[in-house]
């Protein structure tokens, strides 16, 4: 009798629990704008769940940050590469990989953190040639935080600037479009590389 | 009222039968031991770079580490000091609780503890986790319900006496937990596919084909020299794109097909060692390998059998051969060389009288 009753109560948790799990999961609807905080706040924060894995667009560019610093002379460094030495420790190490690399993809990719519905809404703006709705208060805090993180990330990447001595630290993000597949055996295809300058942030405020 | 009542005996009968054994016992303790040492090459991975990653002055600032676990209401043991040896101590103790997951020591208590450290470790810097980290910590509390130390283990005779104190009625909801816990790590691994599946369906890359040219030409996931015979083939970038899509949508219903079961567990292993060797997302692949495991369970048991089996002929091979020492033989005195009676005794068989050691070991490397 225990046994069965185990199994039943069991297997009715397990429904309620794959039910929300799915839910979470589900595409941008109705349902789940009304009712997908609450799914979510159930299964936050040790059963939250995001099986994406490159979809529905994986990345189709390079991207990464360099880093300057600006000493108490008034100089700058030039930009340092503090992107590329991880990869290619990565790149050379099939097994288990060390996830130093990560830091820059991982952080660039915070700077990105938004809802679904935001989402939809400003690419239905953009569609529509209507003024784009501004980052929210959320969406602001989680870029700050990111910009800070990279700050502080290349600081402690390039610990001979300025004699060790840097007031202040730029980033810079950089996005290297992959020749699309149409252009593939195109040898004259471009590669664009965009680059955005983030503002200049005070070393004291990082440590 | 007659035809309800076999409906309802029925419906116990098929209670009892998935109540009654345990099923995958031998795939789900291979899934414990594989995802024991994922979370240890966790550690061990980034070992030279712990404190830059994880110490109370790393990278991530503490205090966003703090806002965060606040945040989730959750909780870190690395939250609870700033202190370097605190760091030390609970980053060391992690790696040796998922040694000992890995090795089946300590049974479900140690299992529990593991996920804690971890847990503890993934928040301390979320930046750095994947797909593999988030489907390990779901799946660990769910293997907690399994008899997953039934196999590649090693019983060190507490648990047992601990589980002889259990009260029998909650020993014999024993197979009805571990058969609820093999069907959450199964369901979760074709909710991993089908949701992951049906968005691939719905991203313009994948349903040109072309996705595989873009991803393999990532740097964080390229392998240079190798990446680039895949991406410029174009046969290969559509059967890869489209080959993994389909698989990832139709992966449920292989594995509810009992005939088709094994292959399309088979499959998803390829697929995913396919991506740790290609990709060198390592961890994430063999997290999903490890959940395939109990799709495979008789073929590991099989497995398990045949290494016994071979275990034991070789044994015995050994055993016959002229020059291994009787079994049973009465030890001897080991001389004032340091030799041991039985690397002594196995010198003079060979027929030699020397008594040192280096002959000694010698001809004990070459019995062996």
């Amino acid at each position: 009798m225990a046994r069965r009753a185990a199994l039943l109560v069991g297997a009715a948790l397990l429904g309620v629990y794959f039910a929300l799990a799915a839910f979470s999961q589900a595409p941008l609807s109705p349902a789940k704008i009304r009712y997908g905080d609450k799914a979510n706040t159930v299964l936050s924060p040790y059963f939250t769940q995001d099986w994406l894995l490159f979809a529905p667009e994986p990345l189709a560019d390079d991207r990464g940050i360099l880093a300057r610093a600006s000493c108490p002379d008034g100089t700058q460094t030039p930009f340092y590469d503090v992107t590329n030495p991880y990869i290619e420790r990565t790149q050379k190490d099939r097994f288990f990989p060390s996830r130093m690399s990560r830091l820059v993809s991982g952080g660039m990719q915070s700077m990105e953190n938004t809802d679904p519905f935001l989402n939809r809404v400003r690419q239905q703006e953009a569609e529509r040639d209507k003024p784009v709705l501004p980052p929210l208060p959320f969406e602001e805090r989680s870029r700050e935080s990111a910009v800070r993180f990279l700050a502080r990330y290349s600081l402690t990447q390039m610990p001979g600037a300025c004699d060790g001595k840097p007031e202040k630290v730029q980033v810079r993000l950089y996005v290297h479009e992959f020749r699309p597949w149409s252009k593939r055996n195109d040898p004259e295809a471009k590669e664009p590389v965009h680059a955005e300058d983030l503002n200049w942030l005070k070393v004291g405020e990082l440590r | 009222m007659k035809g309800m009542k076999g409906r309802f005996a029925g419906f116990t009968a098929l209670l009892d039968r998935l109540s009654g054994s345990p099923a995958a016992v031998a795939g789900v303790s291979g899934t414990r031991a594989l995802i024991g040492f994922i979370g240890f090459m966790f550690y061990a991975s980034n070992y030279g770079e712990r404190d830059y990653l994880f110490g109370p002055h790393g990278v991530y600032l503490w205090q966003d580490f703090i806002d965060g676990v606040q945040e989730n209401g959750t909780f870190s043991l690395y939250a609870l000091s700033t202190s370097g040896a605190w760091f030390e101590l609970v980053f060391h103790l992690g790696m040796i609780a998922a040694l000992a997951v890995t090795f089946g020591v300590g049974g479900r208590l140690v299992l529990a503890v593991h996920w804690v450290f971890l847990w503890s470790v993934y928040q301390r810097i979320p930046l750095i986790l994947d797909g593999g980290d988030n489907l390990a910590y779901i799946v660990l509390p769910m293997l907690l319900l399994t008899n997953c130390y039934d196999r590649f283990s090693f019983s060190t005779g507490l648990v047992r006496r601990w589980a002889d104190r259990v009260p029998g009625v909650v020993r014999a909801m024993s197979p009805a937990l571990h058969n609820l816990g093999v069907a959450a790590v199964a369901g979760q691994i074709c909710l991993v596919y089908v949701v992951s599946g049906l968005y691939k369906v719905q991203g313009r890359m994948w349903q040109d084909g072309t996705a595989l040219f873009y991803v393999l030409r990532i740097p964080e996931f390229e392998w240079p020299g190798v990446s680039r015979l895949l991406y410029e083939n174009d046969m290969l970038v559509m059967a890869g794109t489209y080959g993994a899509t389909l698989f990832m949508v139709y992966f449920p219903l292989g594995v509810l097909v009992p005939s088709l079961r094994p292959w399309a567990a088979l499959g998803s292993i390829g697929l995913h060692l396919s991506i740790a060797l290609l990709m060198g997302l390592t961890s994430f692949a063999l997290t999903m390998v490890a959940c395939d495991l109990i799709f495979l369970s008789k073929g590991v048991e099989a497995g398990l059998r045949r290494a016994r089996a071979t275990g034991r002929r070789l044994g015995g091979v050994l055993r016959d051969r002229k020059m291994w020492p009787e079994r049973d033989a009465p030890p001897v005195a080991a001389e004032h060389t340091g030799n041991t009676g039985v690397l002594t005794r196995t010198a003079e068989k060979m027929g030699s009288i020397s008594g040192s050691t280096e002959q000694a070991d010698h001809n004990a490397a070459r019995t062996a």
